[in-house]
């Protein structure tokens, strides 16, 4: 299930104990028990609480938080629902494309949670692109191929191939 | 192998090309690879190469000497860095050379097969480059008995274009007085194409409902 998955690599990347997570039978909502003993439920919530829980140290400033926390409402607002009938996905790719012109990771240059949920939200996307549509949104092809190359942050998803043809430039 | 120079815009083109789909220098993190690229930068890139300057930020932003890897010479690096350099610089690691005098012999003949290469590239580009044409000779047909075939043919023969040269024409009759006009051209393949003709022809569409070929020569 996709939504495991991304929990899972977070929690790898943060170094945050997975074991607490549980997935509701109705839809698949994933919750996970805090220390203090309150239930956290949602996606994005628990990606964050197992984040912040890691051993690993975000080091983010309140401004880079920010900018993380928006990043993973594109995804649900904007990622998730793009296709048939909703937000044309040569829109998000386009958007996308523009932000990464002049940038490695999505905020501060390492990966953050941002990069993960982004990576895992577009990978069904540029699953189904050709190598054509891929060159001409080159810096997303850039920082994905760049990011699917970590094993914690794949997991179990294809590693999708990239190439560089002078036919299409 | 390399970039070139680094200071200058060529070698920044260079590395702007190479940076169009990478983060970094060598493989997916960074590494002292960037280290040593960077520091062979005279400063930012100019705006004008995005890529470079994405990367030039980004590593920057990095603890530069506390990169993983060892530092190579600026040449191993850039597009073809895979061939004869990379091995170079495999040789200069390691502490205890076998086959020393061979190394040397290598080198004379890596000299030799330069010069040669040098010299075949010479020649080469004095060469004049063979024009390959084409004669085609094309069918136009016209709509009816009461188009102007005259009119059509001088149509036809306005089309012009660099490397097309219109040659000898005849009419054709097809039945009920209706004619048809062969026409050949010789063309350089390089420069005009079947489908740039075809296209011009059908413009006129007042005379011409279609163009076909009817043959297709190499000169």
């Amino acid at each position: 299930m996709a939504g495991e998955v991304e929990l899972v690599a977070v929690a790898e990347y943060f170094q945050a104990p997975y074991g607490g997570v549980t997935f509701s039978k109705k839809d698949q909502t994933p919750s996970v028990k805090t220390k203090n003993g309150k239930m956290v439920t949602g996606q994005t919530t628990v990606a964050k609480h197992l984040s912040q829980a890691g051993k690993v140290s975000s080091g983010l400033t309140l401004e880079d938080q920010a900018a993380v926390e928006q990043w993973l409402e594109y995804r649900c607002t904007q990622v998730d629902r793009c296709g048939h009938n909703g937000i044309p996905v040569s829109q998000v790719l386009q958007e996308l494309n523009l932000y990464l012109t002049d940038k490695v990771y999505f905020v501060t240059h390492h990966p953050t949670l941002a990069d993960i949920f982004l990576y895992h939200g577009l990978h069904k996307i540029i699953s189904k692109l050709t190598f054509q549509e891929k060159e001409k949104y080159v810096h997303v092809s850039r920082w994905f191929d760049n990011i699917q190359q970590d094993t914690t942050l794949r997991q179990s998803l294809q590693l999708l191939p990239f190439s560089r043809s002078s036919l299409y430039s | 192998m390399g970039f070139g120079d680094l200071k200058a815009d060529s070698g920044l083109k260079a590395l702007n090309d190479f940076l169009a789909d990478r983060s970094y220098i060598e493989g997916y993190t960074a590494s002292q690879a960037d280290n040593v690229v960077f520091n062979a930068l005279s400063g930012a890139p100019p705006a004008k190469f995005p890529h470079a300057l994405r990367w030039y930020n980004h590593i920057k932003s990095l603890d530069r000497n506390a990169l993983p890897g060892v530092k190579k010479d600026i040449g191993a690096y850039g597009v073809s860095s895979a061939g004869a350099s990379g091995d170079a610089a495999a040789n200069d690691d390691e502490d205890f050379d076998l086959f020393g005098s061979d190394d040397e012999d290598e080198q004379e003949a890596e000299a030799k097969k330069q010069a040669a290469l040098k010299a075949y590239h010479e020649k080469k580009a004095k060469k004049p480059a063979l024009i390959a044409k084409s004669n085609i000779i094309m069918e136009v047909k016209p709509w009816d008995d009461e188009t102007d075939m005259k009119e059509l043919e001088k149509s036809v023969r306005s089309v012009a274009a660099d490397g097309l040269v219109w040659g000898a024409s005849k009419l054709v009759p097809v039945g009920y007085g209706i004619n048809k006009l062969q026409i050949s051209c010789v063309v350089e393949d390089d420069k005009v194409g079947t489908d740039f003709l075809e296209e011009e022809i059908t413009k006129f569409e007042d005379f011409v409902q279609s163009v076909d070929i009817l043959a297709f020569n190499k000169v």
